[in-house]
């Protein structure tokens, strides 16, 4: 009778063990351990404790979505790259806003050497992704300042909300700027650049113009179109940066040389 | 949803009528069953009915996830397919189903969740809906046969290996990056024959 019982029990006790997380409750559920949550927040802290000069390098990379041997292939190649400062995925980490991607990207994410930061995508908007991003990562928009520059991200997923006019939180932005020192140049990261089809075309002027106007933001850096852009479709000053999608197993790495900066993308 | 629960009685029609002959009133359930996990809830109630050689089953759940467990609070309801290929075995007074294997198909209510017409987007945008996500299983039940004057007929429980649909596709596609133990977990139930 021992044997006939033997099989399950033997099946059970090695799937239970062998199971990254036992149990699942919906596939919609979003409980988190507390060494995921505020993760960009964690960050921030991270970085200020790094010796800062006036010349860095950071990397952006972008729409890492369902692309998880892509993802492995790359963080093996920045294990060769000295002196990076951090790193940013420019949006749609995840394909379809569940706990169980932002958990495979975020475990990815943690082997870098280096910080990182997520700005959030449309697709990371879905179900309870939003809540879940919030709960993992922090604030949708919050900005950090590093050797002397400002980095400001936030959601300018507009679709996600029907093109009601919060997303971009153009009034955010105007207080994040009004508050920054002058002389200090700035970067603006969000997932939709101001010329995507996805972008809020009520916003796209008064969002090109607060930053022209600004005259301090030097790059606006996107994703989300699954190509590689960098121009100034709007004039001077503001350069306008689109990162491709990790799927095409390439990255930007942007270096900082006093005043000089390069974006330069790299294939692997 | 309303699919989900028609294609659900379009499914048992046929075995219920099957089972007419022994049972006077059709629509009593064959069983009822509580799980524990397995994507229908973090505790799910659900009734059911099996075919004529206790082959197949069918059965619907109304699962519920509070949120001080998931996060999120989650009321679902979940229809499950089972087909038990291999024969029941006795052993002394117990009853040993080795293998049952099938389909849950899971629909959360809730308004962050789409089920084809994603709003503000146009229809299938986002190719997925994600109210509703479908899991595909293996387990075993072991029970046991109470009387014959009793109202309930067998009492079993049982075990599921679950893995969701849209992280098998993500497996599908990454298998030098994703393992099966990233897309398993487990369920564990209790069968209450009834018919």
């Amino acid at each position: 009778m021992l044997k006939r019982f033997l099989f399950p029990a033997l099946l059970l006790s090695i799937l239970s063990c062998s199971c990254k997380k036992l149990f699942s409750y919906n596939a919609n559920e979003i409980q988190i351990e507390e060494k995921d949550r505020s993760q960009n927040t964690k960050n921030i802290e991270r970085l200020q404790s790094k010796a800062q000069d006036d010349s860095f390098r950071f990397i952006v990379i972008s729409d890492t979505q369902r692309f998880y041997e892509e993802m492995d292939d790359f963080i093996e190649k920045v294990k060769g790259y000295p002196d990076i400062s951090f790193l940013v995925l420019n949006g749609d980490m995840t394909d379809f806003g569940l706990r169980s991607e932002y958990q495979w990207m975020s475990d990815r994410l943690q082997k870098l050497a280096f910080p990182f930061f997520v700005v959030i995508g449309n697709h990371d908007m879905l179900g309870n992704g939003r809540e879940l991003y919030n709960q993992m990562f922090g604030p949708e928009n919050f900005s950090f300042n590093f050797s002397g520059y400002k980095f400001i991200i936030l959601n300018s997923n507009s679709k996600e909300v029907g093109y009601n006019g919060t997303l971009p939180d153009t009034t955010w932005l105007l207080k994040e700027l009004s508050v920054t020192p002058t002389q200090q140049k700035i970067f603006v990261l969000g997932h939709l650049a101001p010329f995507s089809g996805d972008f809020d075309r009520a916003l796209e002027q008064p969002y090109v113009r607060i930053l022209a106007n600004n005259g301090n933001v030097i790059y606006s850096v996107h994703g989300h179109e699954g190509i590689s852009y960098l121009g100034q479709p709007y004039g001077p000053p503001v350069n306008y940066l689109v990162v491709n999608s990790i799927k095409e197993k390439s990255f930007v790495l942007i270096s900082v040389d006093s005043d000089d900066i390069t974006a330069e993308e790299i294939f692997f | 949803m309303s699919a989900l629960v028609i294609s659900f009685f379009l499914l048992v029609k046929t075995e219920t009528l099957s089972a007419q002959k022994k049972n006077s009133n059709q629509f009593l359930p064959h069983h009822v069953k509580v799980q524990y996990a397995g994507g229908t809830g973090f505790i799910s109630i659900g009734f059911g009915y099996s075919n004529k050689n206790q082959k197949l089953e069918a059965d619907l759940f109304y699962g519920y996830l509070p949120k001080s467990i998931g996060g999120v609070r989650i009321h679902s309801i979940s229809t499950k397919f089972i087909w038990l290929p291999i024969n029941a075995m006795r052993i002394k007074k117990y009853i040993l189903e080795p293998l049952m294997t099938g389909l849950v198909v899971n629909y959360s209510f809730g308004k962050q969740y789409f089920s084809f017409d994603p709003p503000n987007y146009p229809y299938r945008y986002y190719s997925f809906p994600t109210a509703i996500h479908s899991a595909l299983f293996f387990g075993s039940r072991a029970g046991v046969n109470l009387p014959t004057n009793s109202f309930v007929r067998r009492l079993s429980l049982y075990y599921e290996i679950v893995s969701f649909d849209r992280e098998i596709i993500s497996l599908l596609s990454n298998q030098k990056s994703l393992h099966l133990p990233d897309i398993v977990t487990l369920s564990l139930g209790v069968k209450i024959s009834i018919e």
